[in-house]
């Protein structure tokens, strides 16, 4: 029987496992290959060992790309997750205008990132942007600028894109709450807890493993994030809102090195690897409960 | 009726071009891309192969210029005369030309690359190519078609022949010669009479304008800063030295004094433009211009067909715009820009339409159409009166601010690097503008640029 069951695992894994090599670990392996390498994508590889790596620890842009890289990463963890985990405990409450409130919440998520971008590029516009023209209607004309273009804005300009729009870490963590037995909560509140109390000390704890679920999400999403740079500051003016994920397409699309702009492939994949890491020891993802 | 005039600013744009473009880097791929001689030949021979052959072209359609609307026409004529033989396949690519190059980088990758391209303002992307046997010779398909030949002008063909003998741009046959569109009317609502010749009259005309309430220029910072990167290049026009640095070839050292006087006029302009000119579109300072907002775009003849296109500009505004040269008696253009080239991407059957539509696409009464459509103008096709007598205001004086130009410069994209044009153009300019970084931070910036580039490809 043990038999008959190992031959039917391996049959259903097979066309997972395989387009998982062809699709993702090919690439990867020659990612990691070709970045020990110098190859502008046309002539064959040509071996430098570590330069590339040593190059791009020593390059200012890249100091730029991941201490911005991080920093959002932060943020996707200390702002954007508990926003989305706000946003669920309050439509569990299923208080008036919620489902209005969840559609709402919902919508920018079916428009593209690269479509949020270009509105946000308007948003911003110096001239004709909503931003400014709302900051000049309540007297703080002072307060405009240029957002996108000025280098003490447009990093937390082009932030703003994403921060707020915490839909998936909400919908993972209303799944996860819908699981949650009521009896829990209605045991609490005869016992005299608050909503707030409840929230704190029952559902949070129980939602652990969804909150860090959600960071690995958040966390991952931000490091590919890329439209919405691209689309608005292309990691300028100067370096200022550079990301590992632009330089990388930037020295593909602009000087053709495809060797170097592996190596940075492969910093991001190690950084992911070690931020999940970091979150399953943090929401002891791991444990028995 | 100018042809006169136009051999002679087309023998001194030569003179200029001819310093770096033509070889490319200079290496030698002769053992690389193999005698195409015999491919010529061969090719003829195969011509006659079974099924409609599929010739993959990409067009771009989103900057409306006129060179795309008429390649446009010679597609749709071409597929006519062709059809069953063989049919251009057309990718309208919503984007300007910054679109376009990112785009063919990225089939690049893929090897998937168009069977006809233009990579002229992309020098290094264009020497990686010719490098990889990416680029058909076609040297030998010139050779074997003398009538072919001759409508393409001497000058292309003297400037793209490398050393080796090999040619991998096929030349126009024109050239178009990048000036100042200006708005007569907001001219005079400034009280300017005609358009400055020398630079302090420049100046002094853009403060009176500014004066009168008008942002003097349209300007962009992304996509290369194309508009006002044209202007302070313009100004290098006015020396020798200038001059020479224009026609250097990768320059690595821009710590020159006529550099910096230039990245000086660069950082002017924007005491002169609208507020949303750092960080803007080419489009939208284009946008700028038709619209009346601002009295001067720098920009080439390929943007005529936008001043009388409803969906950009209003009706008769074309009568209200003058075409002039850049001060100093200067103007820029680069035959690279408009030349095509013919990749290995595909087989010889598609090698062999490419070939056959290039050679469609020269004919005199296109390149007569583009002459008078576009400004291309040529010394080896004929440019009727009456035609002259039918254009707009701002082409009539394109035509003849073009044939009585003293001094012709390169455009900076066939010139300079990639990493100091994306990297450095593209996102410091607006800390120049700013005043985040200084001129001298600037230029140290370039030469960074410049030497990252050169270490990129060794």
């Amino acid at each position: 029987m043990k038999q008959k069951n190992k031959v039917w695992i391996v049959i259903f894994l097979a066309p997972t496992l395989v387009m998982f090599a062809l699709v993702y670990l090919g690439p990867m392996v020659l990612a990691l290959v070709s970045s020990f390498t110098k190859w502008d994508g046309m002539q064959s590889m040509r071996f430098i060992g570590l330069e590339n790596y040593i190059k791009i620890f020593r390059d200012s842009v890249f100091h730029a790309a991941l201490w911005h890289t991080l920093f959002w990463a932060l943020l996707a963890v200390a702002v954007h997750v508990p926003f989305g985990v706000l946003v669920a405990l309050v439509l569990k409450r299923k208080r008036r205008g919620w489902r209005f409130t969840r559609s709402v919440f919902m919508l920018p998520n079916i428009i593209s990132r690269s479509a949020l971008a270009l509105m946000f590029v308007f948003i911003y516009k110096p001239d004709m942007g909503i931003l400014n023209m709302l900051l000049k209607s309540v007297g703080l004309e002072h307060l405009t600028r240029n957002w996108l273009v000025d280098s003490q804005t447009a990093f937390l300009s082009v932030t703003n894109i994403w921060l707020w729009y915490a839909a998936v870490i909400t919908l993972i963590v209303l799944a996860e709450l819908s699981s949650i037995s009521s009896e829990i909560e209605d045991a609490a509140r005869i016992d005299g807890a608050t909503a707030r109390q409840v929230d704190c000390f029952i559902y949070l704890p129980l939602l652990r493993r969804a909150i860090g679920t959600g960071a690995i999400v958040a966390v991952t999403s931000v490091f590919k994030e890329f439209e919405s740079i691209y689309m608005t500051t292309n990691g300028g003016p100067g370096d200022s809102s550079m990301t590992i994920s632009v330089m990388m397409v930037n020295k593909i699309i602009q000087s053709n090195q495809y060797g170097y702009a592996n190596t940075l492939g492969i910093l991001l994949l190690v950084l992911g690897i070690l931020v999940m890491l970091f979150c399953n020891k943090l929401f002891r993802m791991d444990s028995v409960d | 009726m100018k042809r006169k005039n136009i051999m002679r600013i087309l023998s001194l744009a030569t003179a200029f071009m001819l310093a770096g473009c033509g070889g490319g880097n200079g290496k030698d791929t002769a053992e690389k891309t193999g005698d195409s001689k015999g491919a010529a030949s061969e090719s003829q021979a195969a011509g006659e192969s079974e099924g409609e052959v599929k010739i993959p072209i990409i067009i771009t359609t989103g900057a409306n210029d006129a060179m795309d609307i008429q390649m446009k026409e010679v597609v749709e004529d071409f597929n006519r005369e062709y059809k069953g033989k063989y049919q251009m396949e057309v990718e309208y690519l919503a984007g300007a030309s910054d679109d376009y190059r990112s785009k063919l980088k990225m089939l690049n990758a893929s090897n998937s690359l168009p069977a006809l391209i233009q990579v002229g303002p992309e020098p290094a992307f264009y020497d990686l190519l010719v490098e990889n046997d990416r680029l058909v010779d076609v040297a030998p398909y010139l050779e074997a078609d003398p009538e072919w030949k001759g409508q393409l002008m001497p000058q292309g063909i003297e400037a793209f022949t490398r050393e080796d003998g090999k040619m991998y741009l096929i030349p126009s046959a024109g050239l178009q010669l990048s000036g100042f569109y200006y708005n007569k009317e907001l001219f005079e609502q400034a009280g300017i009479e005609t358009f400055p010749e020398t630079w302090d009259d420049f100046w002094k005309a853009c403060d009176k304008l500014k004066e009168a309430g008008i942002p003097a220029l349209s300007l962009h910072t992304t996509e290369t800063a194309w508009c006002p990167m044209l202007l302070a290049t313009a100004y290098l026009g006015g020396t020798e030295e200038g001059q020479k640095f224009m026609a250097q070839q990768f320059p690595d050292d821009f710590d020159t004094p006529e550099f910096k006087e230039a990245v000086e006029v660069l950082k002017k302009q924007f005491d002169y433009t609208t507020s949303d000119a750092v960080g803007g579109t080419y489009a939208l300072a284009a946008n700028n211009f038709f619209s009346g907002n601002t009295a001067m775009i720098a920009n080439g003849p390929w943007m005529m067909s936008s001043l009388t296109d409803p969906d950009y500009a209003s009706e008769g505004f074309a009568d209200k715009v003058g075409y002039a040269k850049y001060p100093g008696d200067v103007m820029i253009g680069s035959m690279e820009q408009s030349s095509w080239c013919i990749t290995t991407d595909h087989g010889q059957d598609v090698i062999d339409g490419a070939v056959e539509f290039m050679k469609f696409y020269t004919k005199p009464v296109y390149s007569t159409k583009r002459a008078v459509e576009a400004g291309e103008l040529s010394s080896v096709v004929d440019f009727p009166q009456d035609e002259y007598d039918k254009m707009i205001p701002p082409m009539k004086n394109c035509v003849d601010a073009s044939s009585d130009v003293s001094i012709v410069l390169p455009s900076y994209q066939t010139k300079w690097d990639p990493v100091s044009q994306n990297d450095v153009f593209g996102r410091e300019i607006p800390n120049l503008v700013s005043g985040s970084i200084t001129v001298d931070e600037f230029i140290q910036m370039m030469n960074e640029g410049a030497a990252q580039y050169k270490q990129d490809i060794e």
